[in-house]
């Protein structure tokens, strides 16, 4: 991730620019004094994350936040405790104290970076199938289970279903291994969305499905059971 | 003369080896001397938010270093610009303090930082 450090105390910003650069994913492309000269590096390179302390000239960081229509994510770094609430409200991921140590830098970064992981993940696992002529994305996470009829599957998401022409080994190639399930030769389930279990079906979104013999074993391992 | 400012838990906070803690001190005393420069010459200006941007600054940095007396003088003199009135002759005492206990000290800093450089 680049990364700007915009402090227009030399001391405090050198502290967090030798954070960043001690730090593997983070790349250090500048040190800042005020956001009027963050804004021109950010006009000639593309920055992810800015380290952003609020008592500055020229421009306070709560003031240049609130200026920009888009700007990277943004760990506020500063001395100021009374700024917390509203710096959420501006969705900043971190707000850090001063004096901020590395281990409380690396934990806001490390949470960054798994938040980050997470989106970039969820981006790849959705997919897109054609449903009635129309390419429709299908979100994984919305995915409650997988209907296969005479000549096509059946996509039956929290909100809507899609009559998918696809085979369901195709399907099952596509779908989180950890997350899914086949409990029956015409079904597929995504185990979270399960709400009941019974000897011989589960229950999801209220719509009853069968669970075969061969696959029950496996989907008892699979539930959390207390 | 035993060190003002407690190395290891220097390095233990920063995660900084000994010359990059040389190198803070060094900046350190650096920028004390540009600050108490120019808080006199806003003070002087009556220029009180920028008096306000430096002593918070001036104590945000010795926080880092564990400087707690400096960095209570710097906490005072913002408090008092931002809450009080009649402040300048305060403000004017305070800082002719933090220079006093900044000059006090500098010395056992810069041996610390020359003993950590080798």
């Amino acid at each position: 991730m680049n990364c700007l450090v915009i402090d227009d105390d030399r001391f405090c910003s050198k502290i967090i620019a030798d954070y960043v650069s001690k730090t593997p994913w983070l790349n250090l492309l500048g040190e800042c004094k005020n956001p009027i000269e963050a804004m021109e590096a950010m006009s000639k390179n593309k920055v992810d994350l800015l380290f952003l302390d609020i008592e500055m000239p020229l421009m306070s960081g709560m003031d240049f936040i609130k200026s920009m229509d888009s700007l990277p994510h943004i760990i506020l770094i500063t001395s100021h405790t009374n700024f917390a609430i509203e710096a959420f409200e501006l969705n900043v991921s971190d707000y850090l104290v001063k004096p901020t140590s590395y281990a409380r830098f690396l934990k806001a970064v490390n949470k960054l970076k798994k938040d980050q992981t997470s989106v970039d993940e969820n981006k790849e696992r959705d997919f897109f199938v054609k449903s009635d002529g129309a390419l429709v994305k299908i979100v994984v996470d919305e995915l409650c289970w997988i209907e296969a009829k005479e000549n096509y599957m059946l996509f039956q998401t929290t909100t809507d279903r899609h009559i998918v022409h696809i085979t369901l080994k195709e399907v099952e190639s596509k779908l989180p291994s950890k997350e899914f399930l086949r409990i029956h030769r015409s079904f597929i389930v995504r185990l979270d969305k399960i709400d009941s279990v019974a000897p011989d079906s589960v229950t999801v979104k209220g719509k009853e499905l069968p669970v075969s013999r061969s696959y029950k074993s496996e989907l008892n391992d699979r539930i959390k059971l207390f | 003369m035993s060190d003002i400012i407690d190395i290891s838990k220097i390095k233990e906070f920063t995660g900084a080896d000994d010359k990059t803690v040389a190198l803070y001190i060094s900046i350190y005393i650096d920028q004390c001397e540009d600050d108490i420069q120019q808080i006199d010459k806003f003070i002087h200006n009556q220029d009180l938010n920028e008096v306000i941007r430096i002593a918070h600054n001036l104590k945000s940095k010795s926080k880092y270093l564990g400087l707690d007396h400096l960095a209570s003088i710097g906490e005072k003199i913002e408090n008092i610009g931002l809450f009080n009135t009649n402040k300048m002759d305060t403000i004017k005492e305070l800082s002719a303090s933090f220079k006093e206990e900044f000059e006090t000290i500098k010395s056992n800093l810069i041996a610390t930082k020359n003993k950590l450089e080798g």
